[in-house]
């Protein structure tokens, strides 16, 4: 089996990705689809003016409030919900069919009465971490292995060291596992909220190019968001093995 | 003998019902001293349903929504599935297809829709494009991964047993991947169902998203709430016919999962 | 006559009884069983996969409460987990913390106990030595094989210098020479505290060979039917003590004892 080295291997996928684009260019036969070097051109310059950096720099703001407030509140909720008795029965109804509906139909509702703003985003962020997150929290809350339960017993673990070294670690571990997700998606809906409603930041900005027709610069904000994207995966996936390490494939 | 029976059915769906129902109750009770007109009582949003779900709105914004979600939604998939399977069973496709796929999948799905739709222009045709380009991405990534992932040895024992290529993907590999492509399919579902919707927002005149957004627009917060409300349970309700399709479709998966 | 620094426990079961409610069906697992055990005592259960064995430790443990009789340790009624018990499981993997090293989880017992950390650190080392992982401390289970993250359980099991000790089918997960170490060196360690040791196997062989004295546990419900001092001279020794013929006329005795 051949194997290909790294600098080999990024050097054939350029040329792979060239092809593919300009098959796709053939393919669509539009007019308004842009040639790989026409994006290049409009993508490179715009890496340096400032108009570009501020967008990114309020998406990924917006997306990170949005994260932690929301990762706070789906852990109060969460773990609430889990320590009422019957409560997780009782939620998981209402929790998956809010979860069910994407979450950028309630934008119109929040333009409507709040106005399309930063804390607009926000907000609309935080309902998506949290509607997300919750599950995990649940999960992780139920999920402790039941042999450990039984370890934490025989070894006499008082309740509060059961919380600290049995609980929090499992939970913790199952949360973790859910945060890629959360991020994702979270900075999904900051861009969402640009594109439909003008909210500030890549979505916009995307958007704009789109009605002024400006294909090229459409396609560079698409680069940009895959780049965005791609770190997020890789640092999480990063922390993940970090601090996960000891976690078995189960 | 029967009365037991009923009894359990009946508890069962009360203990997981009377959460949202006393939500909803308490709702109704307080919107007199709110008077917030964003969040209307329910009794408001019933009486929508009564002027607003007439055929005709139907087959306009539901049927449209629906075709353009599932019909997005099977092509994206199966053409996922099947790029997936032949990228993944080869090393240095994969090594190759792998990163570029995972790129594209990082862009937000809703970013996906105003480029096509600047591409295409409006219609129906565009929207199921659109779902279908967000759903074929995430469905062709986790294929390739789970077909790259096949447990060696089954790989080994079908070479042994003279399998040819197309038979070994068929036969032994596509099903080895069963689980994880079922995973991905559902998520692929969401997304689906996300890109639906926004693609009706931005570009169109009918399906549920543009409804919702027409009826912001011109004020009708009771018919927004229950397009919302319709949306949410078009998802419960397609989350709950994929899970009862693919228990009938592999019935031998899910066997084997529960003697783990 | 040197002093016995710690001493086992004496056991007590009365008319002890377990039985489980499944579909509102009552399910008698075993019942008025009538057990003494003496200090120091090696006693070892035998019986047939799902016959209760597990279920009938994890009772002497205080893990489970009897739904009739009781267990008395030393005169006292078993309720909860005694402080001078120690339990090891069948599974290793998942009785071990995976988040704490080696050293962490051994010295847990202690924990809000109220003893000096550095007499907990002492502790720790010494038992560490003793089971053969010193150069292991700061490693995470996961690192481990099988057979030591066992050693680990059992480090944990006795570093509180238990007067009983628990085991439930604790080498059946390991492979055989690895289980000949595990045995004798329980053997040594119990020898050594001098502790009761009650231990759950399906392994006959193994029974005979550490035990003074088998059970047979059979029939449903579950009482024990078979009772055999093993009179085998001490220190047992794989290679001799197994080829003893008295070694071999036990085994026989309860080979057809489970079979009945």
């Amino acid at each position: 089996m051949y194997e290909l080295r790294p600098s080999h291997k990024w050097f054939a996928i350029a040329i792979v990705s060239f092809f593919l684009w300009e098959a796709a260019w053939v393919i669509a036969g539009v007019d308004s689809f842009p040639h790989s070097w026409e994006i290049a051109r409009d993508f490179i310059p715009l890496l340096f003016t400032l108009l570009f950096w501020e967008s990114v720099s309020i998406t990924l703001l917006i997306s990170f409030w949005g994260f932690v407030l929301g990762t706070l509140l789906a852990l109060l909720l969460g773990i609430s919900i889990a320590l009422w008795s019957s409560g997780e029965k009782a939620t998981r109804g209402t929790i998956n069919f809010f979860r069910a509906i994407p979450s950028v139909v309630f934008l119109p509702l929040l333009i409507a009465s709040i106005g399309a703003s930063v804390r607009t985003s926000v907000i609309l962020t935080t309902l998506v971490v949290t509607l997300i997150s919750i599950t995990y929290v649940i999960r992780g809350v139920q999920g402790v292995d039941p042999l450990l339960t039984e370890s934490a017993s025989y070894i006499k673990l008082n309740p509060i060291d059961r919380i600290l070294i049995l609980f929090l670690p499992s939970m913790i571990s199952t949360l973790g596992s859910g945060m890629r997700l959360a991020s994702a998606r979270a900075i999904g809906t900051v861009i969402a909220a640009g594109i439909i409603v003008g909210g500030p930041g890549l979505g916009s900005a995307m958007g704009a190019a789109a009605s002024g027709a400006d294909y090229p610069r459409v396609f560079s904000y698409a680069i940009t968001m895959g780049i965005i994207g791609v770190l997020n995966y890789s640092g999480f996936t990063y922390l993940e093995n970090k601090l996960f390490r000891w976690r078995t494939t189960v | 003998m029967a009365n037991n029976g009923m009894k359990r059915i009946f508890g069962f769906i009360l203990q997981r019902l009377w959460f949202p129902l006393l939500i909803i109750f308490i709702w109704q009770l307080i919107q007199n001293k709110l008077d917030n007109p964003f969040f209307p009582p329910p009794s408001k949003i019933w009486e929508s349903v009564q002027y607003v779900v007439t055929p005709e709105w139907v087959t306009n914004s539901l049927t449209s929504s629906l075709i353009t979600l599932l019909g997005g939604y099977f092509v994206g998939s199966v053409l996922g599935i099947f790029a997936g399977a032949i990228l993944g069973s080869d090393a240095i496709a994969r090594t190759i297809f792998l990163p570029i796929t995972n790129f594209i999948r990082c862009i937000p799905s809703v970013a996906k829709a105003p480029v096509i739709l600047a591409l295409l222009g409006i219609g129906l045709t565009t929207r199921i494009v659109t779902v279908a380009i967000a759903v074929f991405f995430p469905v062709l990534l986790i294929t390739l991964r789970a077909i790259a992932n096949t447990d060696k040895w089954i790989v080994e024992y079908s070479n042994l047993l003279g399998f040819n290529y197309w038979r070994a993907l068929l036969q032994v590999r596509l099903p080895a991947a069963t689980g994880e492509i079922l995973t991905g399919l559902q998520a692929a579902l969401q997304t689906a169902t996300l890109v639906m919707v926004v693609s009706e927002m931005i570009g169109s005149g009918t399906g549920l998203g543009a409804f919702v957004m027409r009826s912001q627009s011109t004020f009708m917060i009771a018919d927004m709430w229950l397009g919302i409300l319709i949306l949410g349970v078009l998802g419960v309700l397609l989350n709950g016919a994929f899970h009862l399709i693919e228990k009938r479709v592999f019935p031998w998966y899910f066997a084997s999962q529960g003697m783990k | 006559m040197t002093k016995i620094e710690n001493s086992g426990s004496e056991v007590n079961t009365l008319d002890l009884g377990i039985s489980f409610v499944t579909k509102e069906v009552p399910r008698e697992i075993f019942k008025d069983i009538q057990v003494k055990v003496l200090p120091g005592e090696f006693v070892s259960i035998c019986g047939l996969s799902g016959v209760g064995k597990s279920t009938f430790i994890r009772v002497l443990a205080g893990l489970i409460r009897p739904t009739s009789g009781a267990v008395y340790l030393d005169g006292e009624l078993v309720t909860t987990p005694s402080k001078s018990m120690s339990f090891v499981s069948q599974d290793y993997s998942r009785s071990l913390f995976p988040w704490l090293t080696v050293s962490k989880n051994v010295a847990l017992p202690f924990r809000g106990k109220g003893i000096a950390k550095k007499e907990i650190q002492i502790r720790v080392t010494k038992v560490l030595a003793e089971v053969g992982l010193s150069d292991f401390s700061d490693s995470y289970p996961w690192q481990l094989s099988g057979g030591m993250q066992q050693r680990v359980a059992i480090a944990r099991a006795l570093v509180t210098r238990p007067r009983l000790l628990l085991l439930d089918e604790p080498f059946a997960s390991v492979d055989a020479h690895t289980r000949f170490e595990l045995e004798d060196l329980v053997l040594n360690l119990v020898n050594e505290i001098n502790a009761t040791t009650i231990m759950v196997t399906h392994d006959i062989d193994e029974a005979t060979y550490m035990s003074d004295r088998v059970f047979v546990m059979s029939g449903l419900p579950a009482r024990f039917t078979t009772e055999i001092d093993v009179k085998l001279p001490k220190p047992r020794s794989q290679s001799i003590t197994r080829s003893e013929p008295e070694f071999l006329s036990i085994r026989d005795e309860l080979y057809r004892g489970m079979r009945r």
